[in-house]
């Protein structure tokens, strides 16, 4: 009788150990790039955009754009265009950063402006609470400057990168990235 | 049953272990980005110039500002007379009787047209008998009288009927005919009668005039001179009466002499219109009574003769204009003031037969508000320039020159002075009584908005350095480049410093300005586009102000410290990331 007891005991035991054993890698799947490395989750940073193929990792901030822009908007690095339209993953995400360097700012996009994303490119970005979500890119084109559909709110979960087109910087132009929601 | 639920807790507990390792918080424990967008505070503004009464002495060396605690509270001071029995000023300030004799405090309780509103009759003209003040008011023909301690209501009215009429009497029985004549427009009740001609006390009339019915009316009724505005009183000294210059409903003056309340005399139609008069300081033989005719298009000019005729006189002030505006007399002469061309003359009578000469006056003044008489030479001319500013002036007839007190009078008294409307000497010093019309104060603010209400400005006190008015109109829209679209009209925002005298374009701290825009006009371009420009007028272009977008009110709010046009605009462009 105890031991008919012990081995449920031990059967109990082993089942919750097997159990904890499997989410375990579930979860880890969860934890690599969008190119499959694993991630250190411990070292992962809110509001950074990272796009593996282009050894891009930067923040993404949240800047006051007032009217045209003011002179801070991208002045400290990427930003989304208006956080409170849509969050990211939620619909479409967009960022714009700068693809040419300047004395007054760096370029974060400047592979992004040469047109280095193409089809199929992974995007991953990290939200404010660290939360993860894999884009795909699904276009890349070239726009009007005064073309604002790029930015208006969507029911389906993409991101919109916006930068000038290298080399000559247009500035009635501007090149668009749109990556389409894989893994959330 | 406890194993199965200890199985499940066991699973339970492992699954919470797993995710605290891996696992990001939640979504729902994210913390939601705030969509809180700043409101305007509500604050009331105004689209026109506020008027503060305004009361200052002179003694021909520096002004004093005085009242300061009375000024805000009347729009205007209208007149003020001196007595000289009992030494105070009386001042009448719209509604309000003040006498300054130490300090300036209001006749309060005791006046006859007070309601709970406030007193809502405005008087614009008063005299003193030495003894005992009338006050007139312009609002249907109401008089105070003030006799040092408290003030009663004074009527215009005449007598009474004697017998009972109906509906289609034509004759009038009263108590004393000789109070009326022919052409005057009677009062009994409700309804108003033309005085056709007057046989003892019978009045022949005709009933029901000027929109008004025939009705019964009974024994004891009071028929008066039916009056709209009293405009002028002054005290006949050699009969001991009140003179008052009155409106009928026709727009028609009518001069009245009264001793005593409802006990008055028409002493006929002078044919004016928005009369003033003035007797001669130490002789009530002649009084003088000027306006402009019923149409309001030319001056008109009476002598009145005591106790016998009115005198068109106004070939004597030829060239005028628009009408006489202020008389005074003087020890032998009046000075007459008025509006158009030539607006100061001066009268003189010898042995009834009167003279006008004509004033040159400072090419500046184009109208004449005020005349103050202190001796035969030494005058003050209060007046306005062709923007309606205020202008004061000393003139000396013995060499016949203007001497400009209006720089000095704004810079002793530090407050707005826009409008100057009685100037009276004491024999020691001038009192000086007008309003100021500004909308900011130093010590106040201000908040002021445009007649279309859709753009505001607002102030916090020690803005701006003096008594302001600050002005918010339309302009004419200046398109910007083709990066802008428009999305409101075009506002010129102006300050104008009352005390020194010119334009204000930049204040020491910022003031709050909103402008409404239309969101139709935006098409495809986000409202957080949106921002408040200002027009650079060196440069002719379009320069954004930093500022917020309220959305739900569609209004973009920016704080300024510096006036020129302001509009709003949206961005047409995405933002540019190259070089």
């Amino acid at each position: 009788m105890i031991v008919k007891r012990n081995k449920k005991k031990i059967i109990l035991v082993l089942l919750t150990f097997v159990l904890i054993g499997v989410i375990y890698f579930v979860t880890r799947e969860n934890n690599k790039t969008e190119n499959g490395e694993l991630l250190n989750l411990s070292n992962l940073k809110p509001n950074h955009l990272i796009i593996s193929k282009i050894s891009l990792d930067e923040p993404v901030y949240d800047d006051k754009k007032q009217g045209a822009v003011s002179d801070d908007f991208l002045a400290k690095g990427l930003s989304y265009y208006d956080e409170n339209t849509n969050k990211p993953g939620q619909g479409n995400v967009v960022i714009f950063g700068h693809s040419a360097v300047t004395s007054k700012h760096s370029a974060p996009f400047k592979k992004v402006g040469k047109g280095e994303l193409q089809k199929g490119d992974k995007i991953m970005l990290i939200d404010k609470n660290k939360e993860r979500f894999v884009y795909e890119v699904s276009e890349t084109k070239t726009v009007s400057a005064d073309d604002f559909s790029i930015i208006k709110p969507t029911t389906k979960k993409i991101i919109t990168l916006v930068t000038c087109v290298a080399p000559d910087f247009p500035g009635d132009k501007r090149l668009v990235v749109i990556g389409s929601l894989k893994q959330q | 049953m406890k194993k199965l639920m200890s199985i499940v807790l066991v699973i339970i507990l492992a699954i919470a272990f797993c995710f605290s390792l891996n696992t990001p918080i939640s979504k729902t424990q994210a913390e939601e980005g705030s969509n809180a967008r700043d409101v305007i505070p509500p604050t009331t503004y105004i689209t026109e110039d506020q008027a503060h009464a305004r009361l200052f002495t002179y003694d021909n060396s520096d002004f004093t500002n005085i009242s300061a605690t009375n000024q805000d509270i009347s729009p205007e001071v209208n007149a003020i007379t001196w007595n000289s029995t009992d030494s105070y000023w009386a001042i009448v300030a719209r509604g309000r009787l003040w006498i300054y004799d130490t300090t300036v405090h209001e006749i309060l309780g005791t006046n006859p047209y007070d309601t709970p509103e406030g007193n809502i009759y405005p008087y614009v003209d008063i005299a003193s008998s030495g003894s005992h003040d009338l006050l007139a008011g312009a609002l249907t023909g109401r008089g105070m009288a003030y006799d040092g301690s408290s003030t009663s209501a004074y009527n215009l009215a005449n007598t009474k009927l004697t017998s009972d009429i109906n509906a289609s009497t034509a004759t009038l029985p009263v108590q004393d005919g000789t109070k009326f004549q022919a052409d005057d427009i009677i009062q009994i009740g409700m309804e108003n009668c033309l005085v056709e001609n007057v046989v003892g006390n019978n009045l022949a009339v005709t009933r029901g005039y000027a929109n008004s019915d025939a009705e019964l009316h009974g024994t004891g009724e009071d028929v008066s001179i039916a009056i709209a505005d009293i405009v002028s009183v002054d005290w006949d000294a050699s009969n001991n009466r009140w003179i008052v210059a009155a409106l009928a409903p026709d727009h028609t003056t009518h001069l009245f002499a009264t001793s005593s309340n409802n006990n008055s005399t028409d002493l006929g139609l002078a044919g004016v219109s928005k009369a003033r008069g003035d007797y001669r300081v130490t002789d009530t033989a002649y009084y003088l009574v000027g306006g402009e005719n019923s149409d309001g298009t030319a001056p008109k000019l009476y002598s009145y003769d005591n106790n016998t005729t009115l005198t068109d006189i106004t070939d004597q002030i030829p060239n005028m204009g628009e009408g006489v505006r202020v008389i005074t007399g003087g020890t032998s002469d009046w000075m007459v003031g008025g509006e158009g061309a030539n607006i100061l003359y001066r009268i003189s009578e010898t042995e009834g037969s009167f003279s006008g000469s004509y004033i040159g006056v400072p090419t500046a003044l184009t109208s004449v508000t005020a005349i103050g008489y202190q001796d035969d030479n030494r005058w003050l001319i209060g007046g306005k320039d062709s923007e309606g500013k205020a202008l004061l002036y000393s003139y000396d007839h013995s060499t016949e020159t203007f001497v400009d007190l209006t720089a000095k009078m704004q810079a002793d008294t530090q407050v707005a002075i826009t409008t100057i409307n009685s100037i009276v000497w004491n024999g020691s010093t001038w009192l000086i009584g007008g309003a100021g019309l500004f909308n900011v104060s130093p010590e106040s603010g201000g908040s002021v908005m445009s007649t279309d209400k859709n753009a505001k400005v607002a102030f916090t006190s020690e803005t701006v350095e003096h008594d302001s008015s600050v002005r918010v109109s339309e302009a004419v829209d200046i398109a910007p480049n083709s990066s802008l679209r428009s999305a409101s009209t075009v506002y010129d925002f102006t300050a104008q410093d009352l005390v020194a005298n010119e334009s204000t374009t930049q204040f020491s701290k910022s003031a709050t300005i909103s402008i409404g825009f239309d969101p139709s006009a935006l098409g495809d371009i986000p409202e957080s586009n949106l921002s408040i420009y200002y027009y650079n007028e060196t440069t002719k272009q379009w320069v954004q102000v930093s500022g917020t977008v309220n959305t739900v009110n569609n209004v973009v709010t920016a704080e300024i410290n510096h006036f020129t046009k302001f509009g709003i605009f949206a961005s047409n462009r995405l933002p540019y990331t190259g070089r």
